[in-house]
């Protein structure tokens, strides 16, 4: 036993991190017989495609043959009313000559003029004794000689057309069958030129992935148009326009973006955008006093000093025909304009993150105003009336919305993201039930790192 | 990288993470195959031809148990195979050969030496050998991977000690005989 442990120790030992690197050409033998077996396995797929591309092929081609047929078509018909109306003679001398030039298509033509016509005379030796008994015979010879020899030239043009169409038909089947093995060695060679390429593509693709999952940072810009509008009627700025026509303007939203990857599929997303939301109220008219109106509901605080605006609505005026005074343009419009900094606090819920990215986003904005204004537009002119005066300067939104992105490369990705935001905390007094919501599609190039 | 990562781009059949795991192991996998096969270019056929099966079954490994561990049965797996096919593992001699003690100087056998004691050993004895002495399987399980009894087993185990212990007496005894003169 002892001898045992004495021998099998003394291998154990002496093997114990015994390595040997073998000749760098193993590996190449390896890596030969491991891609061979990957494009094996590859091949199926592209014969598929390669079945798909040959269908293609195939009707392109048959297309073209068709429109070749077109024209043979085209030309036969003529030919055979020609023969048709030729003489029994000449349309037995024409199928004669027509099976002659079937096996010798390329034979010369005024031989083959010789045999015809000697062909005729022939057959036409035995029909004259049927037909014309009365005559003798080598006046006829004479007498029908040329007449003979024109319907066989006329018929030999026929012919030539036909044995043209047929060799023309013959070197076609030729090419195809031609371009046919030109194809298929066409179609091997990019078989295998594109399994390296599918290879390398699922390579590409997977450091692409690599790539995309592994960047935690990511830098971009945005730019949306907005459509502004309201969950509830009502105006902000008079309850008197309560009931007015109102519509969003093309608003647009632009900024940057920037992504942190917090976790497996969680990424937090931040930025700072301008947003300029414009609405319009229809139908309206302004009043500007001197005095200071007393009962006057219009928010707008103008910039005339010790003046005081108020709008009314005309939609209303003239329907009770109270008012129809010519001073109000019954369609002037009153546009409401804010500009925003906005800052939004995002968190992106990863659900695909590929080439391909799909997440679903929800968060809040913070909105500073820096713009605000009210305008009048009437009997063409625009006239500003001063700025609304129950905006707040810093209000919210809540977000909602999906995220898609593609990757173009493994640093730059295409980002679409249609948002849905809430506003609240809009308005400091009066709101007139106005409830703003603004709805975007943003989208913009963004870099990963 | 982790291994984990370049297991699973191999599962991808990526080229280049197939050459890093092959660089990775192929020291070790090749001395496997050294201890396992006759000779040299033996080894060599057995290092490819079992790479060629990792690669190919690599989508297999689960990552349950070492990967180095899963290599190496598919290198040992290989080797026994070839054997197998060439069916030489018939050699039956079922009695178990008394065995004596060997008096040794452990610094003057090299590494080199001792496999080519053990590439010249008949071939079910270097399998069982291998099996047992250097990596670890017990005479149950030799004897299921070779299809034999565990007596043979253990019967070709001795008998390949015994020969080893000669010859390594021998080697010494020519050494002894050198530093005399």
């Amino acid at each position: 036993m002892n001898e045992n442990k004495n021998i099998d120790r003394l291998f154990q030992e002496k093997f114990k991190d015994f390595e040997v690197f073998p000749e760098p050409h193993i590996w190449r033998n390896i890596e030969k017989q491991i891609t061979k077996k990957k494009k094996r396995r590859i091949i199926p797929l592209w014969l598929r495609f390669g079945g798909a591309a040959a269908i293609v092929l195939f009707l392109i081609s048959s297309g073209f043959w068709f429109f070749n047929t077109e024209s043979f078509n085209n030309g036969v018909p003529n030919e055979i009313i020609k023969i048709n109306s030729e003489k029994n003679s000449i349309n037995r001398n024409s199928n004669n000559s027509e099976g002659k030039n079937e096996k010798e298509p390329t034979s010369n033509p005024i031989q083959k003029d010789k045999e015809n016509s000697s062909n005729s005379e022939l057959t036409k030796n035995s029909e004259n004794t049927i037909i014309n008994k009365s005559e003798s015979e080598e006046s006829f010879v004479k007498r029908d000689e040329k007449k003979i020899n024109d319907e066989v030239k006329e018929g030999e043009n026929a012919l030539f057309v036909t044995s043209r169409l047929v060799q023309e038909f013959k070197v076609e089947n030729d090419q195809k069958a031609l371009s046919e093995i030109a194809l298929e060695e066409i179609f091997d060679k990019q078989k295998s030129v594109l399994n390296d390429v599918v290879a390398e593509i699922e390579i590409n693709e997977d450091k692409v992935n690599e790539v995309i999952e592994d960047s935690k940072w990511s830098i971009g810009s945005t730019m949306a148009p907005v459509y502004y509008n309201t969950l509830r009627n009502g105006s902000p700025i008079d309850p008197e326009l309560a009931n007015n026509n109102k519509s969003s303007n093309d608003n647009l939203s632009y900024g940057l973006k920037v992504n942190y990857k917090i976790s497996d599929n969680l990424i937090l997303q931040t930025g700072i955008n301008s947003l300029e939301l414009g609405y319009t109220t229809k139908n309206v008219a302004s009043l500007l006093s001197s005095s200071l109106l007393e009962g006057s509901s219009t928010n707008i605080n103008t910039n005339v000093q010790g003046a005081s605006v108020e709008v009314i609505s005309t939609a209303r005026q003239s329907s009770d025909g109270t008012i129809q005074r010519s001073s109000f343009d019954p369609s002037g419009t009153l546009d409401q304009t804010l500009g925003y900094v906005e800052m939004p606090m995002e968190l992106k819920y990863i659900i695909l993150q590929k080439r391909i990215g799909v997440n679903v986003v929800g968060g809040v904005s913070t909105y500073f105003l820096y713009r605000n204004y009210v305008s009048m537009r009437s009997f063409g002119k625009t006239t500003t009336l001063g700025e609304a005066s129950n905006i707040n300067t810093l209000n919210f939104s809540g977000n909602l919305g999906l995220d898609l992105d593609y990757s173009i490369s493994k640093k730059l990705f295409i980002n679409i993201s249609p948002m849905f935001k809430y506003q609240f905390n809009t308005f400091s007094a009066y709101s007139g039930g106005f409830q703003p919501y603004y709805f975007g599609v943003y989208s913009g190039l963004n870099f990963r790192f | 990288m982790s291994l984990k990562k370049l297991i699973n781009k191999c599962k991808k059949k990526d080229n280049k993470a197939q050459s890093e795991i092959y660089q990775l192991y192929a020291g070790k996998l090749f001395a496997l195959s050294l201890k396992y096969s006759r000779n040299y270019q033996e080894a060599q056929d057995n290092l490819q031809n079992g790479y060629i099966t990792i690669f190919d079954k690599i989508g297999q490994f689960n990552f349950e148990g070492s990967f180095e561990g899963w290599l190496k049965r598919i290198i040992i797996n290989t080797a026994l195979q070839t054997y197998r096919e060439k069916n030489v593992l018939n050699l039956v001699t079922e009695d178990i050969p008394e065995e004596v003690d060997l008096e040794m100087d452990e610094e003057q056998v090299s590494l080199d030496f001792l496999l080519i004691l053990i590439q010249g050993l008949p071939n079910r004895y270097r399998l069982v050998f291998n099996l047992y002495v250097m990596d670890g399987y017990s005479h149950r399980e030799i004897a299921n991977m070779l299809s034999i009894s565990e007596g043979t087993s253990k019967s070709n185990l001795s008998r390949a000690r015994v020969i080893l212990r000669d010859k390594i007496e021998l080697h010494q005894s020519i050494i002894k005989k050198n530093e005399a003169f």
